[in-house]
C-alpha cells in the first residue's frame, strides 16, 4: 500500500471539504445580505436587530 | 463593479447602526439598505471576535466581501503618529486560501493560520446570523 498517495488523497480531500465549507459560508452570508437588501428595498424593514453592544466608534 | 471599487466603497460608507436605526424608525431613505452598508455592519459586529485591540492598533476590520473574499484590515500608528494600514484579502480558491498582501505577496494557508482563519471565518458567520440576520442554525465544520 502506497502510504504517500494515501497521505495525498487525504490532504485533497480536507483541502477540499475545507474549500466547500468555506464558499457555503460565503453563499450563505450573500444570501442573507440579499434578502436584507430586498426586503428594504419593498419596504418591508427584515428581522434586522443590531446589538446595542458598544462599539469602539460609540 | 470591480473588486477593488467595491472594496473602496465598504470604507467610504455611512454609519451603518445609525442608518439601521433610522430605518427602524420609518424615516427610511428611498432605495432602502445597500450592500456595502450591511458589510459595514457585519464588520463593526465580528470586531469581538479578535478580543481588544494591542497597543499601537487603532482599528481592526474583518469581513466577507464577496462569496469567495474575505477581507483583513489593520491600521496601526507608528512611532511618529502616522497611521499605516494593512489589507490581507483571502480568496478561497481550488488550491486552498490564498492569502494576498500588498507588494504582490501571497501564499497559501497552511497550518495555524490556515485553522485560525476558519475559526474567524465561523465566528463571523456565527455572529453576524445571531447579531444582525435572523437565528440560523450553527454551522459545524
Amino acid at each position: 500500500m502506497n502510504h504517500s498517495n494515501n497521505s495525498q488523497t487525504a490532504d485533497d480531500t480536507v483541502r477540499h471539504m475545507t474549500e466547500t465549507w468555506l464558499e457555503m459560508v460565503g453563499d450563505l452570508i450573500a444570501k442573507n445580505r440579499q434578502a436584507v437588501i430586498v426586503a428594504s428595498k419593498n419596504g418591508d424593514l427584515p428581522k434586522v436587530s443590531v446589538s446595542q453592544t458598544p462599539t469602539e466608534e460609540s | 463593479m470591480s473588486l477593488i471599487s467595491r472594496f473602496f466603497h465598504v470604507f467610504l460608507g455611512k454609519d451603518i447602526t445609525a442608518l439601521l436605526l433610522k430605518s427602524s424608525t420609518g424615516s427610511r431613505a428611498s432605495g432602502g439598505i445597500t450592500e456595502s452598508e450591511l458589510i459595514r455592519l457585519e464588520s463593526s459586529v465580528s470586531r469581538s471576535i479578535f478580543g481588544p485591540l494591542p497597543n499601537g492598533v487603532v482599528s481592526r476590520d474583518f469581513f466577507n466581501l464577496d462569496k469567495k473574499t474575505w477581507i483583513w484590515r489593520e491600521a496601526c500608528q507608528d512611532q511618529d503618529g502616522l497611521i499605516r494600514e494593512t489589507v490581507a484579502r483571502y480568496e478561497v480558491q481550488p488550491g486552498g486560501v490564498l492569502k494576498i498582501l500588498p507588494g504582490h505577496r501571497y501564499y497559501f494557508l497552511e497550518g495555524n493560520e490556515l485553522h485560525n482563519f476558519i475559526l474567524a471565518v465561523q465566528s463571523y458567520y456565527s455572529l453576524v446570523s445571531r447579531e444582525i440576520y435572523e437565528p440560523k442554525p450553527q454551522l459545524e465544520d
